[in-house]
């Protein structure tokens, strides 16, 4: 495709990018969240992102399937921090307006088919964080540890370093409870 | 019947097309401001994140370092929100920069909340936030725009042996670093909540 610089300033390119990597980005945001319409506001805010730095991208620094991870990966974990009343308020597209029931059958499919995901995300929760997002990326995204880092902006060595420290640290823990993953419930779809 | 994803296609492409005309009028001179965000609000302490070189005009709670180019970096290492809101608006972006407790943040007024069409980059940072060397904007896109970091809580988490700073954005519920470019106008004065 064209540089990735144009998706922020051309629709068409943006188009291009968009139909490559949508599935791609649903499915990493249904490893993460199980409600559809939740998944369906990340969605949007992931593109929005994307748009928005689009100009930051260095190819040196990875691939632009890589990139946009990061970006989702910023965008979930903000989301994490964030109150979903706040998230909402302050969308410019919201995502879980342009969704059908249609939609929600379709999503939810999506989304059960990544539980077991979730339930690996679930574990990782004691995690530091530092190791936990790198794990994220290997274990759930099925990323290398090198684009993992390159993701991260770390080193690839820390990477395998932390990767290393979180496996040892999962194998050593008892099953965790389950928990959700969000402290939040967003209005409405409960 | 529009899918979601054909819906969602459609309105990222306006969002798209609705930047072209700001993006073509922007001038050369570009900032590159990099939080480093030691904010912790009882101590200030210093941390090594790379800087992009050229003249360093302060190096206490912040410091904005100029390149040749015309591009700029802040790094925030300290808890004088004031000083680090002058250090931005010296370099042509309005800002306006709060320091909080952990589990609060601002609720705007009179709105209650930034509205949605009036929030242009709010993820610019955590973009580029994995970069020692900042996120780069261009100060010519943001006129009429305020840059408010509200932060709150313990951001000190930064790994200096790697002048690592994206991890800083990855943390608890109760702790908050947000970015955002705000029409200027459009927001009323921060009133703290938890």
């Amino acid at each position: 495709m064209a540089e990735l610089v144009e998706i922020g300033r051309d629709p068409d390119a943006f188009e291009v990018f968009y139909r490559e990597h949508i599935e791609k980005v649903q499915r990493f945001v249904a490893r993460r969240v199980d409600d559809p319409f939740l998944a369906a506001d990340l969605t949007a805010e992931v593109f929005l992102a994307a748009i928005d730095s689009a100009h930051s991208y260095r190819p040196g620094r990875g691939t632009p399937t890589g990139w946009l991870y990061g970006v989702a990966q910023n965008v979930v974990s903000s989301e994490r921090r964030r109150q979903a009343r706040e998230l909402r308020a302050n969308q410019r597209i919201s995502g879980r307006r342009l969704v059908t029931p249609d939609d929600v059958t379709r999503l939810e499919d999506r989304i059960d088919a990544e539980a077991g995901a979730r339930e690996l995300l679930r574990a990782m929760d004691e995690l530091p964080q530092g190791e936990r997002a790198v794990l994220e990326l290997v274990a759930l995204d099925g990323i290398s540890p090198q684009e993992a880092a390159q993701i991260l902006g770390i080193r690839a060595a820390t990477a395998r370093v932390r990767l290393h420290r979180a496996r040892a640290r999962l194998r050593d823990r008892r099953p965790p409870p389950v928990t959700p993953l969000v402290d939040i419930t967003p209005e409405g779809t409960s | 019947m529009k899918t979601f994803e054909d819906e969602l296609l459609t309105e990222l492409k306006t969002v798209v097309a609705e930047r072209t005309p700001a993006i073509k009028s922007r001038g050369r001179r570009r900032m590159v401001v990099g939080l480093a965000a030691a904010v912790t609000l009882a101590a200030a302490t210093a941390i090594a994140v790379p800087l992009i070189g050229g003249e360093k005009t302060t190096a206490a709670a912040y410091s904005v370092t100029r390149t040749p180019e015309g591009t700029f970096q802040l790094t925030i290492t300290g808890e004088d929100s004031a000083a680090v809101q002058r250090a931005l608006e010296k370099t042509g972006v309005k800002a306006e920069v709060k320091y909080l407790k952990a589990g609060e943040f601002c609720r705007r007024t009179p709105a209650g909340q930034i509205s949605p069409q009036h929030l242009l980059t709010r993820y610019w940072f955590l973009m580029n936030a994995a970069k020692p060397d900042g996120a780069e904007v261009d100060p010519t896109r943001f006129r009429g725009w305020t840059l408010i970091i509200e932060s709150s809580g313990e951001h000190g988490r930064v790994d200096p042996t790697e002048g690592q700073i994206g991890m800083v954005l990855r943390l608890g519920t109760k702790n908050a670093l947000s970015v955002d470019f705000v029409k200027t106008g459009s927001f009323g004065p921060c009133v703290v909540s938890r």
